[in-house]
């Protein structure tokens, strides 16, 4: 024993410290890694609504193929469980109102209906679907940023 | 108690007893359960009849309507279907305050939406309070 204490203190301490500086390490890479993965999923879920916005144009422009009005009903409904994915790191996004405005931008009117009419491509309905699409967009990159910055 | 009632038209509603304990509303004791996608199509389609044999008004005439007739609490489970546009939801279950079936408080008591989509029953929930 010399004059400042036992020298396993000493040891000790700085074992302590090297577990603690490891942990703060592997939690600041999991988070960091969590971001990088939930970032991918929302960018993978930003194209799949692009894909929908652009269904919907050809749909509501063209001769409201059956075939297109189910892949975008199918699509739509593949949103809410692509959000869910990006749920990870303890994100959570307040998506119910403005997915529930997107699907009713595309499918409330002159949809699935054998009264349909094809629309010019300047036509309001489209931009109800842009701006429903970025009102969900914004919703997302919210909860997002609520939980990672 | 389950029994499946088969009877009652085209369409296959299970009705269910449940025993919600001795504060129970009567009027809540009995749920009929319908799964959309069991029991009327996985591809509802349409706002009229004339848009499809699975349309959100003959789903709403012929499945939820009568189940509301028995009385108690309707159950609709949404999931499993192809989607659902927007025309149909609205028709099936806007169309109940707008038709007079039920009042908005009504329906707000007596209809429970079961759905892993929370966008679903939000705007179902929205149809139903104009």
């Amino acid at each position: 024993m010399n004059c400042c204490g036992p020298s396993w203190i000493g040891q000790a301490i700085t074992w302590v410290l090297i577990c603690l500086g490891w942990m703060v390490v592997n939690i600041q890479h999991n988070r960091r890694e969590t971001r990088k993965e939930v970032r991918a999923a929302l960018l993978e879920l930003y194209k799949h609504l692009d894909g929908i916005e652009e269904a919907a144009f050809t749909y509501h422009t063209e001769d409201g193929d059956v075939a297109v009005g189910r892949r975008i009903k199918r699509d739509l409904l593949q949103i809410a469980p692509r959000i869910v994915m990006a749920r990870r790191g303890g994100a959570a996004y307040a998506y119910a109102k403005p997915l529930g405005a997107f699907r009713r931008a595309i499918t409330i009117e002159n949809f699935d209906t054998a009264q349909f009419a094809a629309k010019s491509p300047n036509a309001p309905i489209f931009d109800d679907i842009t701006a429903a699409k970025r009102d969900l967009i914004v919703a997302l990159e919210s909860g997002y940023l609520h939980t990672f910055k | 108690m389950d029994r499946t009632d088969q009877g009652r038209g085209a369409f296959a509603v299970s009705t269910t007893t449940q025993d919600r304990g001795t504060l129970a509303v009567s009027t809540t004791a009995v749920a009929t359960r319908i799964n959309i996608a069991r029991e009327y199509s996985r591809f509802p389609a349409g706002r009229y009849r004339t848009d499809g044999p699975y349309s959100g008004e003959r789903f709403r005439d012929e499945v939820l309507v009568p189940a509301l007739r028995r009385g108690g609490q309707v159950e609709v489970e949404l999931d499993g279907t192809a989607g659902y546009g927007s025309s149909f939801l609205e028709e099936a279950f806007g169309g109940l305050i707008r038709k007079h079936v039920l009042s908005v408080t009504e329906a707000a008591d007596r209809i429970r939406l079961v759905t892993s989509d929370d966008s679903l029953e939000s705007e179902i929930r929205g149809y139903m309070q104009r």
